[in-house]
Parts: C-alpha cells; structure tokens; sequence
C-alpha cells in the first residue's frame, strides 16, 4: 500500500478512536449513571473539531480527490459526495458544540447530546469507510508513480502542507492528554466512580 | 574499545536453535543510528527469537553479531544491555512488587555516550500517567498503564535502541493510537528503534527500513516503501 494511503488510514484510526472513546463517554453517563466529564469531552470535541479541518480535510481535498479527478471518472460521484461532506463537517460539530453546552447547563438536555454525538461518529464513520471501500482501491489501480510522489510527500510530512505549521506535534499533545484523562479501559486514566 | 560503526547493530547470517529445533536460518539485519525498522511476519516466523538472539537470550546460536562493531555474538543478556540496547518485551515486563517509582529509578542510567536527558522528571511529563500512581505496584496497573511504564523505564536507560516487541497488545485503540505517537516521539528523538507488531501498515508508516520473517528466512526485506509495495507482502503476512 502506498505511505500516502497509510498515512490517512492512520490518521483514520486516530480520529476512530476518539470518536469510539467519545461514544464511549456518551453510554457510560447515559447507561451507568456516570458522572459527566466536560473537560474530558470538550478536549475531544477540539480534537475532533480541528483535526480534520485543519490536518486531513485540506490534504484530501487538495491533493487525493484532486489527483483522482484527473485521472479518471470512476469515482466522481463518491467524491462529490465526500466533499459535500467536508463542506459539512462545519455544521455537524456546530450542532455538537452546541449540544454539550446545552447538557453543561442543563442536565435534561442530555438525549438531545447522545442523539447529536451518535449522529457525528455514524457520519464520520460512514465518510471513512468511503474512502477506504470505494475511493482507495481506484487510487491503487489509476494513480501513476508521479500521483503517488505527490500524495505520498503531502500526507508524509510533519506539517500540514497548506498552513505549514507544526500541527501534527499539537495534535499529539492534545491527544496525549485525551487518553490520559480518558477512563480505564479505553484510556489510561482513572476508573470512573 | 567500540571501533566506529556506520551501523548500531550488524548482524550476519544469524542461526538460532531451540533444541534440535533449527529456527532462524541466516538472517541479515542492519539498524543504522537513528533509524526506525520494522521486523514483520506471522506468527512463529521467528520475529521474537530473532530479536532473543540479538539479545543474547537464545545460547544455540550462530553467526555474527555487533553493536557499534563490536563484536557481541556470544555476549550474555546484560552484556548487550549495557551497549545501549534496551528492551520492550511482549508482556511489559515491569516488576510486579516494585511501584512506579521504583520501577522507573531502578532502572535509570545515563546512555554509552552520557547522555542523561531522559530524566525521571521527562518521563514523568511524557507520561502524565505514572505521576498519578507513583506509589502504585507494577501489579495493580491496567495495560496501558503498564505499556507506558515500560516504554518509560526503557528510555532513562537513555538507549541507542529500543526494540519494541508487540508494545500494543491487547490494549484499547485510544491507548493503541497514543504508543504509536511515542514511538514517533522516539524515532524524533534520534534514538534508533526495532519494531515488531501485528498492524504491519503502521510499522511501514513508521519505519524507515522493514524486514519479513517466514519460517525462519528472511524472505523480504528493504526500504519500508518498497516492502509496502511489494506485491508479495500481503501473502507473507497471511493477510
């Protein structure tokens, strides 16, 4: 598999994860009565908020979607279909945001942010498995090793190739202090009570 | 006296037996400085005996082995240890009846050139974690916890090598995804690092060079670009 692909199937995983673990958090209090964590969900929503907008959206679009656009049409619906996605992704964590602060101040807003966190991961998910059931496999078969130079030194370097910053380092922090903070078993921090 | 190695570890048609069980049959494998290398293959290929016998560990063995080109090849465990190689095992291997403090200290040395930076205070830093359980024994951490610590007390060895064997074994993703971060962290660091783990996508994207085990041969092996890409790979993985 080319590093490029790695690459964004890792970044997947990274962002499956949080999500998995967000879900996770949202079944406890609502299943087991546990205690809401706010600081603990609102460093994941930053997570979620501003990884994909900031470090996996713009590569996507800019460079995988693009390339593939030019070398064939297989897959252009798919793509259409992903980048209305990416054009959403704004408005769907606004309505998540938006939800925990509701559930913050109001502890029976609780089912309306269960609903709004169920509906971001299956989003999210879905928009993954897009990409790695339909639109990966035609990039294997059509992208030339010229393609593949191109996506691969995009998605292989530290920084974020089109604001050029050391994202990558911070993202690392930030989801360092998720998994420390999370609880046992999905994360190293304490068990909750 | 080390003499001057392009390489940090050279090893050269290294033979290993269990028994009259003949396991290894002449694998070549080369870490230079600072370079992360993956070691692939599926299970009982050999992966973990290969790296027992870099170690020392495995006594019936053959071939030629060296760290900054001296000669190991019949060094003693603890012999190695003290070249700058330090290990990760599957299993962590953190001392049950010691806390984490304990633990990490117990462990602590500066590296073969000096080098003193990874203070227990770094450590602790790098894994918040251990600071909440200090006291804790090795026995009463979760898995992830006990990861953490043993990826920790490797590096106040302050290695030239760390070999990670499996380091994220039964853990939960969140936990999974962080392990990959420090090894990233490691392999920017400098130090050189020799990875063994089942998601083999992940050890391509983080190695610079890769090696694949089967039955005892090395059966493909090069930059870890040119492994991913090998049309034979998937079938050598059974995946």
């Amino acid at each position: 598999m080319q590093r490029g692909l790695t690459i964004i199937k890792d970044e997947h995983r990274a962002l499956a994860a949080v999500l998995r673990g967000f879900q996770y958090l949202v079944q406890q209090i609502g299943n087991s009565g546990k205690a809401p964590d706010f600081p603990l969900m609102k460093s994941m929503l930053t997570y979620i908020e501003t990884f994909p907008d900031k470090l996996h959206h713009p590569k996507e679009d800019e460079y995988l979607y693009r390339i593939m656009r030019e070398r064939t049409s297989e897959v252009d619906a798919t793509l259409d279909l992903l980048e209305e996605e990416h054009r959403q992704e704004p408005e769907w964590l606004g309505r998540l945001r938006t939800s925990l602060e509701l559930y913050e101040r109001d502890a029976g807003a609780f089912d309306g942010f269960a609903d709004a966190v169920e509906f971001y991961v299956a989003s999210h998910f879905s928009h993954m498995n897009k990409e790695e059931d339909v639109v990966m496999p035609v990039a294997e078969k059509v992208l030339t090793a010229e393609d593949w130079q191109t996506i691969d030194a995009a998605f292989g370097s530290n920084q974020d190739p089109l604001v050029g910053t050391g994202t990558q380092k911070e993202f690392r922090e930030l989801f360092r202090r998720i998994v420390n903070l999370m609880p046992a078993p999905m994360g190293l921090g304490p068990e909750q009570q | 006296m080390a003499t001057q190695s392009e390489y940090l570890l050279e090893a050269e048609g290294i033979h290993a037996w269990y028994g009259s069980s003949h396991v290894l049959h002449g694998i070549d494998l080369r870490i230079a400085r600072g370079q992360t290398v993956g070691l692939l293959g599926r299970n009982g290929m050999g992966k973990s005996t290969l790296i027992r016998t870099l170690l020392g560990h495995v006594t019936q063995r053959d071939g030629h082995i060296a760290f900054f080109g001296r000669d190991c090849s019949r060094s003693k465990p603890h012999q190695v240890a003290r070249m700058g190689v330090a290990y990760v095992p599957e299993g962590r291997g953190v001392f049950p009846n010691l806390t984490v403090r304990e633990n990490l200290l117990m462990s602590a040395r500066p590296g073969t050139d000096g080098r003193a930076d990874w203070t227990y205070e770094r450590v602790l830093d790098r894994f918040p974690r251990l600071t909440e359980r200090l006291t804790n024994l090795g026995n009463q951490l979760s898995g992830g916890e006990q990861q953490m610590l043993s990826i920790g007390r490797a590096l106040m060895t302050h290695p030239d090598l760390i070999i990670l064997d499996e380091a994220t074994e039964g853990l939960a993703p969140l936990i999974v995804t962080e392990i990959w971060n420090v090894i990233a962290d490691i392999r920017e660091s400098g130090i050189a690092t020799l990875i063994v783990d089942r998601d083999f996508r992940r050890v391509l994207a983080h190695s610079d060079h890769a090696l694949v085990l089967q039955k005892g041969l090395s059966e493909l092996a090069g930059p870890a670009a040119d492994v991913a890409n090998d049309p034979s790979l998937t079938g050598l993985l059974g995946v």
